[in-house]
């Protein structure tokens, strides 16, 4: 048992928050290891001490083992945490951690290179003989060779990053006509987000659930599964929507499912955080991959279980962790939805500035990650997960109807965000009724969304707040103003406005 | 930056409230659960077109801050409608930027791993490639 002084994160936004808010409660000191481009944030003013590694761009900063490493030393940290992305499932890292003397909180680098690497972890999980998408893994990564086993596996046919996840390097190729444009371009995806071009094929299935366990192996190497979560809910391969456990599962698949989540991560001996995921298309399951490392969504489980998965992660680095019980079991239901700084009226593009005012007012059954505040810049550098919004109640109807409240009470200026779009997904009948599959959104929403039509109420109300907010250097003097909708101004702002 | 208000105004009797802020550019308002953004210059300067690709077949430019990844033709080449001309990455996602109509590039502005910035003018056409074919 070795006791963490010093915590550094490799990481920014929400989940360095949420990485220093277990460290805080814990009693370890954090260091943030953080770009020139993330002062401006909220990570930033809450660790104990922070070191700048290296500027904006990620291959120069958040994705450098050697800056990383050596902004570590510095700060004397004796434990590095990699939040999700970027190094997070990178072995090389891992090891370097070890070599630098300090912990790696996280898998070792040998369960990373055998169940992270996708390759790897279809070959181990043939093995074993779990089930498996039909496709192509092979180390020939000439793009002809992969264009043809494409046809061979037949379309419509994925292209991923070997080393990546979260939607990078992953396009969808219907024909074999676009197949040399996508497979080139999740190259470059999978290069410029992972610092690897190694790309896999596989067939799509085109009506199947996202399905995913966690898993989390302790010190003494006892690895259980913590329940399913449910993430159909995707765009472009990006998850927007998840939720614990999983809407209309059985108790015999989700038996099944967890068994086969067990058998992956004990073969690779699994310690701390992981998740195992699958697609489900008639009563049928495939392994996806595995996630050696904390998810995104990791926040579901821990409000329907009662955990805290961070701690977990830290003392069982620690050598300090053990499951006292097995039996664990889901209470009620909790769903996320992420907020991405896009305008979901301009199908989804992204946008970046200055964040004004931020809100996200506190309720029973509430939660909020979320790593800028008003003041703070969105830039074009990284992912455009600005927050997330996590709702728990009794059932999941009521936590429908607790997330669209939530949503519709948080209020974010100065960049657009999805926050319209979750709602409207989260009213849909097949979200609604849980019968969505990974198609969801290409079927419903895929042009992003319709504006909708202002009010004469609306435009009479927002020309008096703008004209004098405008006229008063960003003061408003409007406090109590009465106005007739009968006399319209003639206010040469009416022919502009734009919803967001 | 001045904080957000809360604003009172009486619109035929009945008291409405709003939150509003000035942020850059715009002013935000947030009213009964939704969030409305309003432009401060009134010139018409404002990307009106919801597609990743320009509404002017002339030009082609940057729908967002962000890194050129790729140029697929260069000056004085002809480019079929619908073609992809250049590849861009923003928040760590690819957009492709194609030709809206059949046009011979004319000026090129940019070079693989330029950063730019919303609404930089990218590539342009030879003002009408039917009569420059002739």
């Amino acid at each position: 048992m070795k006791k963490i002084k010093t915590l550094a994160i490799a990481n920014r936004g929400e989940v360095a928050v949420r990485i220093i808010r277990a460290c805080e409660e814990l009693g370890i000191d954090t260091l943030l290891l953080h770009s020139e481009a993330d002062i401006n944030s909220r990570a930033y003013r809450m660790a104990t001490k922070k070191i700048c590694i290296g500027p904006a761009p990620t291959a120069q900063s958040y994705l450098s083992v050697e800056a990383n490493i050596n902004g570590a030393l510095a700060g004397s940290a004796d434990a590095i945490h990699p939040g999700f992305g970027f190094l997070s499932e990178n072995a090389d890292f891992a090891e370097a951690v070890a070599r630098a003397g300090m912990i790696f909180v996280g898998p070792s680098a040998e369960a990373i290179r055998q169940l992270g690497d996708k390759i790897n972890c279809k070959k181990l999980a043939e093995q074993a003989g779990l089930p498996l998408i039909p496709g192509y893994q092979g180390s020939d990564q000439n793009l002809e060779k992969l264009i043809s086993e494409a046809e061979k596996i037949g379309f419509p046919v994925i292209v991923k990053a070997a080393a990546g996840g979260g939607g990078r390097g992953m396009k969808l190729i219907h024909s074999a006509s676009e197949a040399r444009e996508l497979i080139e371009s999740a190259q470059r995806e999978s290069l410029s987000a992972f610092g690897s071009s190694l790309v896999f094929l596989e067939k799509y299935l085109d009506r199947a659930k996202h399905i995913e366990f966690q898993i989390f192996g302790d010190s003494s190497g006892r690895v259980v599964h913590l329940f399913d979560r449910e993430c159909s809910v995707q765009r472009r391969h990006q998850k927007i929507i998840e939720e614990a456990v999983a809407a209309n599962l059985t108790d015999e698949l989700r038996h099944k499912m967890g068994e086969a989540a067990i058998t992956i991560a004990r073969l690779g001996k699994y310690k701390g955080a992981g998740t195992v995921e699958f697609l489900l298309q008639d009563e049928k399951f495939y392994l996806l991959e595995v996630n050696t490392r904390l998810q995104v969504e990791h926040p579901v489980t821990e409000m329907v279980l009662g955990i805290d998965l961070v701690k977990a992660q830290i003392l069982t680095a620690e050598g300090n962790f053990l499951f006292k019980d097995e039996n664990f079991s889901p209470r009620g239901h909790a769903i996320e939805g992420r907020v991405y700084a896009e305008n979901p009226y301009q199908n989804g593009i992204p946008s970046t500035g200055l964040l004004g005012h931020v809100h996200f007012p506190e309720g029973p059954g509430r939660r909020f990650e979320y790593g800028f505040e008003a003041g703070d810049k969105i830039t074009p550098f990284y992912d455009p997960m600005i927050a997330k919004v996590i709702v728990w109640d009794e059932s999941r109807s009521r936590a429908i109807q607790k997330m669209i409240k939530t949503l519709e009470d948080s209020v974010v200026f100065g960049v657009h965000t999805n926050i319209p779009y979750l709602i409207e997904i989260l009213q849909h009948p097949d979200f609604v009724t849980g019968t969505m599959t990974t198609k969801f959104i290409e079927k419903n929403f895929a042009e992003g969304l319709k504006s909708k039509p202002i009010s004469d109420l609306e435009k009479v109300l927002f020309e008096k707040v703008a004209l004098s907010i405008k006229g008063n250097g960003g003061q408003s003097d409007t406090q109590g103003q009465s106005v007739h909708l009968n006399d319209k101004s003639k206010s040469p702002w009416s022919h502009h406005w734009r919803i967001i | 930056m001045i904080a957000a208000q809360k604003v009172k105004i009486k619109i035929d009797g009945k008291d409405q409230d709003v939150l509003a802020q000035k942020v850059e550019n715009h002013i935000w308002i947030y009213y009964r659960g939704r969030t409305y953004a309003l432009p401060l210059d009134n010139q018409k300067k404002g990307r009106r077109k919801s597609e990743l690709s320009t509404g002017d077949a002339k030009i082609i430019s940057a729908p967002m801050p962000g890194k050129i990844t790729k140029l697929l033709f260069s000056e004085g080449q002809l480019v079929e409608a619908g073609k992809v001309v250049v590849v861009m990455e923003a928040m760590k996602m690819e957009y492709t930027l194609k030709a809206e109509s059949v046009g011979k590039i004319k000026k090129v502005n940019i070079k693989i791993g330029d950063q730019v910035s919303l609404g930089q003018l990218l590539i342009e056409f030879e003002s009408d490639a039917k009569k420059d074919q002739k």
